[in-house]
């Protein structure tokens, strides 16, 4: 009988991945579960390119091994050594660091928003300002109907949900579709929530990869998705546009001081794409945003263990974070209706690229515009909604960390 | 402020900052044209 016991006690430490599913909560065993097949499911929908694979790969993989990967970290403590997203103490997270490998990319990237900051100048790097002047005033209102998702579900959150006002806003900033503009605001107004609210954002936005394109189809019909609309490319010199950069970004900074490492990460990179500084523009566009693509993925799935996510707040940022990426939706094909009406030469569809997920939501744009007349080019048009989108986005952000305080 | 005045009152702020940021990019894209700032020829 002692012998049986011993084996036993030998098994669960030697293969502890399977024999922990046994000494632990139900609850908790039966999450992992579930975590390891939703991280199979997500790796696998980004290797056929159902969901943006960039993100969803090193998520999804992360997902399965922090799930699986649990053991016995002394004789009755079970854990991973991977990540722990809850060390609060500065000793034990020295000591901690020096074991979990991805524990420094966490807490020195990833819980002060740094990483958001480099995927922002690697998105800054990639967008063009001309686009922006193609038609400013057009993109800028499909922007700003395209954020509407951001306050309607900040409404809902504190009046159904019974949340606080800043946790509210920091999940209803998931409306704004712009990721690390999300894990910003959750670091500055829920700091508890952040880890949640970070992964819902992104997992939500990658959905938008696949559920958007129906959305299209079904509020705009063929014939107007298939309207070509006249381009009339404005001659903008280089000089010009470095002058836009600096004074967009000196205004932003000036009117929204909360947002200014974002704004900063966003118009630096633009800043060196238009002073053609070419190794800088290569090691972003190339390495840093990539690296940062990348350990953002990875990170995002260590920190979906079952622990986290048995929160009973997480319903309610699932709920949350949907509702206000769709009533965004419906908010930027609005927006785009609006401008046609009123203009007659706009394709109602680009509305949807006022979400500012860049450069996904321009590609659905063109994409869905393509299908229906593939001679209608709308890209750039889309894109110049995109990086309003974005702009948008960064002041509905600073607006609610600066002001959320007034509501009573 | 309840709830509802603070959504729409953030909305109306966040609107109007980036109408104001556009209507500067404009300005001064008009302004630029008008002085004809080109780029400087490479040799």
């Amino acid at each position: 009988m002692e012998h049986t016991a011993q084996l036993t006690d030998i098994l669960l430490r030697l293969f502890s991945g399977i024999g922990s599913f046994f000494v632990q909560d139900p609850k908790i065993a039966i999450a992992r579960v579930v975590l390891i097949l939703v991280g199979i499911v997500l790796a696998y929908a980004g290797f056929k390119r159902k969901l943006e694979p960039l993100i969803m790969v090193p998520m999804g993989l992360g997902m399965m091994a922090i799930n699986s990967g649990v053991l016995f970290l002394d004789a009755t403590k079970l854990g991973t050594i991977i990540l722990d997203p809850l060390v609060a103490d500065p000793i034990q997270l020295v000591n901690i660091m020096q074991i979990n490998f991805l524990q420094p990319i966490y807490n020195l990237t990833f819980g002060n928003g740094l990483i958001a900051c480099v995927v922002f100048f690697g998105i800054g790097a990639l967008s063009d300002i001309s686009f922006l002047l193609l038609r400013p005033w057009a993109s800028i209102i499909v922007a700003i109907f395209a954020e509407i998702g951001t306050f309607v579900a900040l409404v809902v959150g504190v009046k159904f949900f019974g949340l606080t006002p800043p946790v509210a806003a920091a999940i209803a900033t998931i409306g704004g579709a712009d990721g690390p503009m999300v894990l910003f605001a959750s670091l500055l107004m829920a700091k508890d929530l952040f880890v949640p609210i970070a992964i819902i954002a992104y997992l939500y936005l990658s959905l938008t990869y696949a559920g958007y394109p129906y959305l299209v189809r079904w509020l705009v019909p063929k014939k107007y998705r298939a309207l070509d609309v006249e381009i009339d490319y404005p001659e903008v010199s280089q000089k010009a546009k470095f002058i836009f950069i600096m004074v967009a970004c000196t205004m932003l900074c000036l009117l929204l001081p909360v947002a200014a490492p974002l704004t900063l990460s966003f118009f630096l990179g633009l800043a060196i794409r238009e002073a053609r500084i070419e190794p800088y523009q290569h090691l972003i566009e190339n390495t840093l945003l990539y690296t940062g693509t990348l350990f953002l993925g990875l990170v995002l799935g260590t920190l979906c263990e079952a622990q986290t996510l048995l929160n009973p707040t997480v319903i309610i940022i699932l709920f949350l974070g949907c509702f206000a990426l769709l009533i965004s939706a419906l908010g930027g094909l609005a927006g785009g209706w609006l401008i046609y009406l009123v203009t007659k030469n706009y394709n109602p569809a680009i509305g949807i690229a006022g979400v500012s997920c860049v450069p996904t939501t321009a590609k659905i744009a063109q994409k869905e515009v393509g299908y229906e007349n593939p001679y209608a080019m709308v890209l750039p048009l889309a894109m110049g909604a995109n990086i309003s989108g974005v702009i948008v986005s960064a002041i509905a952000t600073g607006v609610y960390i600066s002001t959320i305080f007034l509501v009573k | 402020m309840d709830i509802y005045s603070y959504a729409l009152f953030s909305f109306g702020l966040t609107a109007v900052i980036s109408l104001l940021l556009i209507a500067v990019v404009v300005g001064l894209n008009k302004v630029m044209h008008k002085l004809n700032i080109q780029d400087d020829v490479e040799e």
